[in-house]
């Protein structure tokens, strides 16, 4: 069951890596047409592209054997390649993601009203509290260390994988139904995030194409700078808020086993 | 925090020493701002990129795309005059 939603999440997060290069690739191939709307040009566009599919499917036709395996093959290999960009969507997303990330997950341990977790991380002060202590009292990025700012990225992966370890040890399994839920949702939510953030890249490359979509200055304004910051202002908006609320989740669990085990002690 | 003010000070010292002269209306200017555009598009494509080390990376990936898509879009044509002084 597990296998099948990674691989439902995998594919919804390819799909969307694709359908964001198609859509790139539309606007370098488009040339606006007179007499013509956009949306016409578009589908125009979009109509020579099958076209020339066609005719080249068309040259299978001497060997059957071939043209009655070849569409399977193709469906196969297309699904095959959705999937293992989902994959590498995930596998990449850290670099883009931890920096904002990190900023919340700070931000929410620094907390006044966060003793509590002090006393969950005391016990384990030969494993974990200088790092805590560190990362919550020194910057993300300092001029003076440059590798500070990959020092903070391990102490973060520490504390944050300390928390999940924590409530894995400690709560039923209701609860952790509930983390690993949310935990799966902010998996495909940075995903969707890289992709955007693919796709920004790539708008911003297109003025040096020199395609039809970017024939008037104002055009190209928008599409290469407009879009993609307004874009990369979204993904960077659905990062805080997936991560801030599974930050959330996992500190009220934490806290409720902790006031559990005080009790119980 | 002071070492960034200076940072952002010589990039934006660079911008106006790489900057093109004025000309008059009557010229075509077009090239000009084709150059700005992609040196505009390459800025945030860059930032964008150097967001994996925030800040630091923003401003050196802008400054690196500004840079490059200032020479890659300057036209290898013949630029117009600038504006001359008028003789009475």
């Amino acid at each position: 069951m597990k296998s099948l939603a990674r691989f439902a999440e995998y594919s919804m997060t390819g799909g969307l890596l694709w359908i964001n290069i198609f859509i790139f690739t539309t606007l370098i191939f488009y040339q606006p047409t007179q007499g013509q709307s956009t949306i016409e040009s578009t589908f125009l566009l979009w109509q020579n592209w099958l076209n020339v599919v066609s005719n080249s499917l068309a040259t299978l036709d001497s060997n059957s054997i071939l043209r009655s395996s070849f569409p399977p093959i193709l469906s196969t290999l297309g699904i095959i390649l959705i999937f293992c960009s989902g994959l590498i969507l995930n596998l990449i997303s850290p670099l883009f993601c931890v920096p904002f990330e990190l900023l919340v997950f700070k931000n929410k341990l620094a907390h006044g009203k966060n003793q509590w977790l002090d006393e969950v991380i005391s016990p384990y002060k030969d494993f974990l509290l200088d790092d805590y202590l560190f990362f919550i009292q020194h910057p993300f990025f300092s001029l003076k260390n440059f590798k500070q700012c990959q020092q903070q990225q391990h102490r973060y992966n520490k504390i944050y994988l300390f928390l999940i370890s924590y409530l894995y040890t400690n709560s039923s399994a209701v609860q952790l139904e509930m983390v690993a839920e949310n935990i799966r949702v902010w998996r495909i939510s940075r995903a969707l995030t890289t992709s955007l953030i693919v796709l920004c890249v790539l708008l911003t490359f297109l003025v040096i194409t020199d395609s039809g979509s970017v024939q008037a200055s104002h055009d190209a304004i928008a599409l290469a700078i407009i879009i993609p910051l307004v874009l990369f202002s979204f993904s960077i908006i659905i990062t805080t808020t997936m991560f801030s609320r599974l930050v959330d989740n996992i500190f009220s669990q934490t806290y409720q086993i902790h006031k559990k085990l005080i009790t119980h002690l | 925090m002071y070492a960034i003010k200076r940072l952002i000070v010589i990039i934006a010292i660079s911008i106006l020493i790489i900057s093109q002269p004025a000309f008059a209306d009557n010229q075509t200017n077009s090239n000009n701002t084709g150059v700005y555009i992609k040196a505009g598009g390459l800025c945030v494509g860059g930032a964008i990129l150097g967001t994996f080390i925030p800040i630091f990376g923003n401003i050196v990936g802008c400054a690196i795309g500004a840079t490059a898509g200032y020479f890659w879009g300057k036209s290898p044509t013949e630029d117009p005059e600038p504006i001359t002084a008028i003789d009475e």
